[in-house]
């Protein structure tokens, strides 16, 4: 992209050529050509005064010759990097249309689940569990690390009376917890009830977001880069949103890791308009159709605890 | 026990059940689990997990008007 050299003070500072932003010094109207400056140092102010001598005849017959070029050159400074930002808006669009496709295929999936999340201003430590999930909404969970190691939840759209059964591990899984996922039992150091858990409810949130910041252009969308991420190779997106109007987005940035293979979004954080992190999910270990059986989601599987 | 009786207000009965012998008598499996028992010793509700309070606060008015 063309840019103009800023004043003295900022010699390595550049800013694009018909920015807002320009130079007072800097009129578009009557920009003349200047020599080509060779100096050392820092440009000041005086390296940029017209010159007094009168324009050659020469120059002047070339004037509208070297207004077209200059006007060439600021039309494709303009177009070309619009045009690229609507390609690359393009291709992360489509990557929010593959994952909805690529989760349509799928019917139950098993993976470690990780989260880390922001609660009543204080960030917990990360849980790490075991999660199988089946369509519609079949959840069971088994925290497989330190702190809550053992604990066990199991969540059944239309099955339990609707209720979350829940032990905690160690002697304290002596009792089954049956509570209303969105109880406040049930949602004590957490952000988001069982029945948020899972691709789905991501890739519903991410979509959802993204289309309406779009529509409103509230969206700045970025590719970041293509890395390795819990072992997979995934492509890194990051989303910022600005709302107006009283409009609100889940979250003021949102960085999602998308596994190249599966196109499915294995790993997601989220940040507060202070950029202070307040959600941070992962998926790994991630099979997906692995044909699970009621018994994966049944309170008398001999091999739970409720 | 009488710290949280206290704090709380309550001023109906509290049994201790640390051996789980009502639980047990009861087959209780989750918690919690509301049974309402009537003026006969019979048990005429029971509720398992959190939630239905409207319908549990019209079956204690009904069983008592009977």
């Amino acid at each position: 992209m063309q840019s103009v050299r800023r004043q003295a003070g900022h010699p390595r500072a550049e800013r694009p050529l018909g920015a807002s932003h320009h130079s007072p010094d800097l009129d578009l109207n009557t920009l003349e050509v200047f020599p080509v400056i060779a100096k050392s140092g820092p440009l000041s102010r005086n390296d940029f005064q017209r010159s007094n001598v009168r324009p050659s005849e020469d120059v002047t017959r070339c004037r509208p010759l070297l207004y077209g070029v200059l006007l060439s050159l600021l039309c494709a400074a303009l177009v070309i990097p619009s045009t690229a930002m609507a390609d690359q808006r393009e291709r992360l669009l489509s990557l929010v249309t593959r994952m909805e496709s690529s989760y349509a295929r799928v019917s139950d999936y098993t993976a470690v689940f990780r989260k880390q999340e922001r609660v009543e201003g204080r960030l917990l430590p990360e849980e790490t569990t075991l999660l199988k999930f089946q369509k519609p909404l079949k959840v069971y969970m088994k925290w497989i690390e330190d702190p809550s190691k053992g604990t066990e939840a199991l969540y059944v759209d239309g099955s339990n009376g609707n209720k979350l059964l829940v032990h905690r591990g160690g002697i304290l899984g002596i009792l089954t917890l049956s509570l209303d996922p969105r109880g406040s039992l049930a949602m004590t150091r957490n952000r988001h009830p069982i029945t948020e858990v899972g691709f789905g409810y991501l890739i519903d949130g991410l979509q959802r977001n993204i289309k309406t910041a779009l529509q409103h252009g509230e969206l700045e969308l970025t590719l970041l880069a293509e890395e390795s991420f819990r072992g997979r190779f995934a492509i890194v997106v990051e989303a910022k949103f600005a709302p107006r109007a009283g409009r609100t987005y889940h979250a003021s940035r949102m960085v999602c890791h998308i596994d190249k293979d599966l196109m499915l979004p294995i790993g997601a954080a989220f940040y507060d308009e202070g950029d202070v992190l307040f959600e941070r999910y992962s998926y790994s270990d991630v099979k997906l159709n692995v044909g699970l059986t009621p018994l994966d989601f049944s309170r008398e599987n001999k091999a739970y605890r409720f | 026990m009488k710290d949280a009786v206290k704090r709380f207000g309550i001023l109906f009965p509290i049994a201790i059940d640390n051996g789980f012998t009502i639980w047990d008598s009861y087959n209780t499996r989750y918690w919690p689990t509301l049974l309402l028992i009537d003026k006969r010793g019979v048990v005429r509700y029971a509720h398992v997990g959190e939630g239905a309070y409207d319908l549990t606060e019209q079956t204690i008015l009904r069983l008592l008007a009977e």
